[in-house]
C-alpha cells in the first residue's frame, strides 16, 4: 500500500513538477525561492493530498496551493523592504539598494524586461495577478475556474478585465518612461 | 498595443463581451454557438469586438511570456525529487522518540526507502545524502586529528632525513619504508579511534540533532579519516621514492594494507574498550607483528621484522573491509552523552 501511494506521488511529482515551477517562477522571479516553493507544494501534497485522484483535480491543486504560496512570499518580502525601509530611513545607499527591486524606473533603465513586467502584474489586484500567471502557463478557462474556484463563466470577463488593467498600467509605465 | 477601446454595442441584438468570451472559449450550446457565429458573420462591430479580444489577450500573454524561467534555470526534476525526499525523510523522522520508536521508526524508515524513491534516485539519494555526512562531519571532526597526523608525519620525515643519518647511520629505503609503514598505519589508527570516540567530544550534538543514523555518521567519519591519512602517506611515498629511489607503487603496497587492517582493528576494539586501551592494545600488536626483542651483549633491543607477511594483499583487504563492515554493524543506534 506504502509502494503504491508513493509510486503515485513520485508520478505526480515528475508530470506536474515543470508546470507547479513556471508558476512559481513566474510569480517570484527568483530560482531559489520558486524551488523553495514547489517543495513546500509537494510537501504539502504529501501530507495531505487533494480528496480527488483525477488529473485534473490535482493539477488544479497544485496550481491554485502554488499560487498562495507564491502571493505569500510575495507579500512576506514586501513587507520584509517596507519594514527595513522605515528602520533604516537614515542609511540612504541601504534603502536605494532594497528598493531598487520594486522601483519600476529602476528595472527600466536596468532592461530588464521580465522584473519590469512582473513590477506591473505586482500592482494589480492578487485575483487578477492569479488569472493572467494560470493563463500565462497555458491553462484553459476551465482549468483556471477549478485551481481557483471560480465559477466557469466568470473566468472570461474576469480575465478581459485583468487584460485590460495590466495593459493599461503597462501603457501608462512605457508612457512615462518614454516621456522622461 | 492596440488603443484602449472600451466595448460597446451598436444595437440590441449585438452581443454582449460576456457572451462573445463564453463563445471563444467553448462554453455554449451547439445552438448558442450557432447563432453567435451566424451575427458574426453579419455583423461587423462584433467581429471586430470578437478580435479585440482575442489580440488583447494575445497581447498581454506574449508580454507575460518574458516572466518565464530560461530553459536552462529550470531545476533538474530528478535532483529536485531527492531534494524533497530528503526533506520528506527529515519530516517523518522528527517524530518524538518513545521505547518502542527505535524498531518502529527503522521499520517505517526502511518501508519508505524502498517504496519513495526508485532505484536510481534511490542510489543517487544515497550518495548525495553520504556525500552532505562527509562534508558536515569535516566541520565536525576534532581538529587535532587533522593537524597531529600531518605532524606526526613530517617529523618523522625530517628525524629520518635530517638528524639519524647524521647521528646514527645512514639509512636505507627499506628502513623507511618500514618505518614509513609503522608511522602511518599507527596514525591512521589512533585518528580512527578517536574520530568516532563519542565521549570526547562536544560537537557530537550536533550528530544527535540530526536525523542521519549513527552507522552512517560514523561510517562518513572513518572513512574521512583514512582517506586523509592514505593522503599523506602517498604524499610521503612520493617524497621518499624521489628523494631515495624505489618505486612509489612497491612502497604503497607496503603500508596500505596494513594502514587499512590495523585501521579497521583499532575502530572495532574502541566500539568494546574504551579509546585508550584500543589504542594500547594495537600498538601491541603491531610491535609483535613488526618487531622482535632480542639482548645484544646484555643490552635488551629492538629490531624491526621485514615480513611480506602483511604487504597489501587481496585477502588483508578483505579482512579489513570485514572487520570495518563488523565494526559499522556494531555502531551503536544511539549514542549516551555523558554529562
Amino acid at each position: 500500500m506504502i509502494t503504491t501511494e508513493s509510486t503515485l506521488f513520485e508520478a505526480v511529482f515528475m508530470r506536474y513538477y515543470s508546470l507547479v515551477y513556471q508558476l512559481a517562477y513566474r510569480y517570484v522571479g527568483q530560482r531559489d525561492e520558486a524551488e523553495d516553493i514547489v517543495q513546500e507544494v509537494f510537501l504539502r501534497f504529501h501530507r495531505t493530498p487533494p480528496q480527488e485522484r483525477h488529473e485534473e483535480a490535482q493539477r488544479a491543486w497544485l496550481c491554485r496551493v502554488t499560487s498562495h504560496l507564491s502571493l505569500n512570499a510575495l507579500r512576506t518580502k514586501k513587507r520584509r523592504i517596507d519594514r527595513e525601509e522605515h528602520i533604516f530611513t537614515s542609511k540612504h545607499d541601504d534603502r536605494m539598494e532594497k528598493a531598487e527591486a520594486y522601483d519600476p524606473e529602476h528595472i527600466v533603465v536596468a532592461s530588464e524586461q521580465g522584473r519590469f513586467i512582473r513590477s506591473i502584474l505586482a500592482e494589480l489586484p492578487e485575483r487578477q495577478q492569479t488569472l493572467l500567471v494560470l493563463r500565462s502557463v497555458g491553462l484553459s478557462y476551465a482549468d483556471i475556474a477549478q485551481s481557483t474556484g471560480l465559477s466557469p463563466s466568470s473566468i472570461g470577463p474576469l480575465m478581459t478585465r485583468a487584460v485590460r488593467e495590466f495593459r493599461r498600467k503597462y501603457v501608462e509605465r512605457t508612457a512615462a518612461f518614454e516621456g522622461e | 498595443m492596440s488603443s484602449e477601446q472600451q466595448p460597446l454595442r451598436a444595437n440590441e441584438s449585438c452581443l454582449s463581451t460576456k457572451r462573445i468570451l463564453d463563445w471563444q472559449h467553448g462554453r455554449l450550446t451547439d445552438a448558442e454557438a450557432e447563432q453567435v457565429l451566424s451575427h458574426l458573420a453579419t455583423c461587423s462591430h462584433c467581429s471586430e469586438q470578437e478580435a479585440l479580444l482575442l489580440d488583447q489577450e494575445m497581447d498581454v500573454m506574449n508580454l507575460l511570456a518574458d516572466l518565464a524561467p530560461q530553459q536552462e534555470h529550470i531545476p533538474d526534476r530528478v535532483a529536485a525529487f531527492v531534494r524533497l525526499s530528503n526533506a520528506l525523510e527529515a519530516q517523518q523522522l522528527n517524530v518524538p522518540d518513545d521505547v518502542a520508536a527505535p524498531v518502529t521508526q527503522q521499520g517505517l524508515r526502511w518501508l519508505r526507502s524502498i517504496g519513495t524513491l526508485s532505484l536510481v534516485v534511490r542510489v543517487q539519494n544515497a550518495m548525495v545524502h553520504f556525500w552532505l555526512v562527509c562534508q558536515r562531519q569535516t566541520l565536525v571532526i576534532h581538529k587535532s586529528i587533522w593537524y597531529v597526523t600531518a605532524l606526526v608525519l613530517l617529523l618523522m620525515n625530517c628525524a629520518f632525513y635530517l638528524v639519524v643519518p647524521h647521528l646514527l647511520r645512514p639509512m636505507s629505503v627499506l628502513d623507511l619504508t618500514w618505518f614509513l609503514v609503522l608511522m602511518v598505519t599507527t596514525a591512521s589508527m589512533v585518528g580512527v579511534v578517536y574520530a568516532h570516540n563519542q565521549e570526547s567530544e562536544t560537537e557530537l550534538e550536533i550528530v544527535l540533532s540530526t536525523s542521519t543514523s549513527i552507522a552512517i555518521i560514523v561510517c562518513a567519519r572513518v572513512l574521512l579519516v583514512i582517506g586523509y591519512n592514505i593522503l599523506l602517506a602517498t604524499a610521503s611515498t612520493i617524497f621518499l621514492a624521489h628523494t631515495l629511489g624505489g618505486g612509489i607503487w612497491e612502497i604503497t603496497l607496503q603500508w596500505l594494507g596494513p594502514l587499512l587492517f590495523f585501521s579497521a582493528i583499532g575502530f572495532l576494539a574502541s566500539q568494546f574498550v574504551s579509546a585508550e586501551m584500543a589504542v594500547i592494545a594495537v600498538l601491541l600488536l603491531e610491535v609483535t607483528l613488526y618487531m622482535s626483542f632480542s639482548f645484544e651483549k646484555g643490552i635488551p633491543t629492538l629490531q624491526l621484522v621485514h615480513t611480506s607477511l602483511w604487504n597489501t594483499s587481496p585477502l588483508l583487504l578483505g579482512v579489513a573491509l570485514l572487520l570495518m563492515a563488523c565494526a559499522v554493524f556494531n555502531a551503536p543506534r544511539h549514542i549516551q552523552l555523558h554529562a
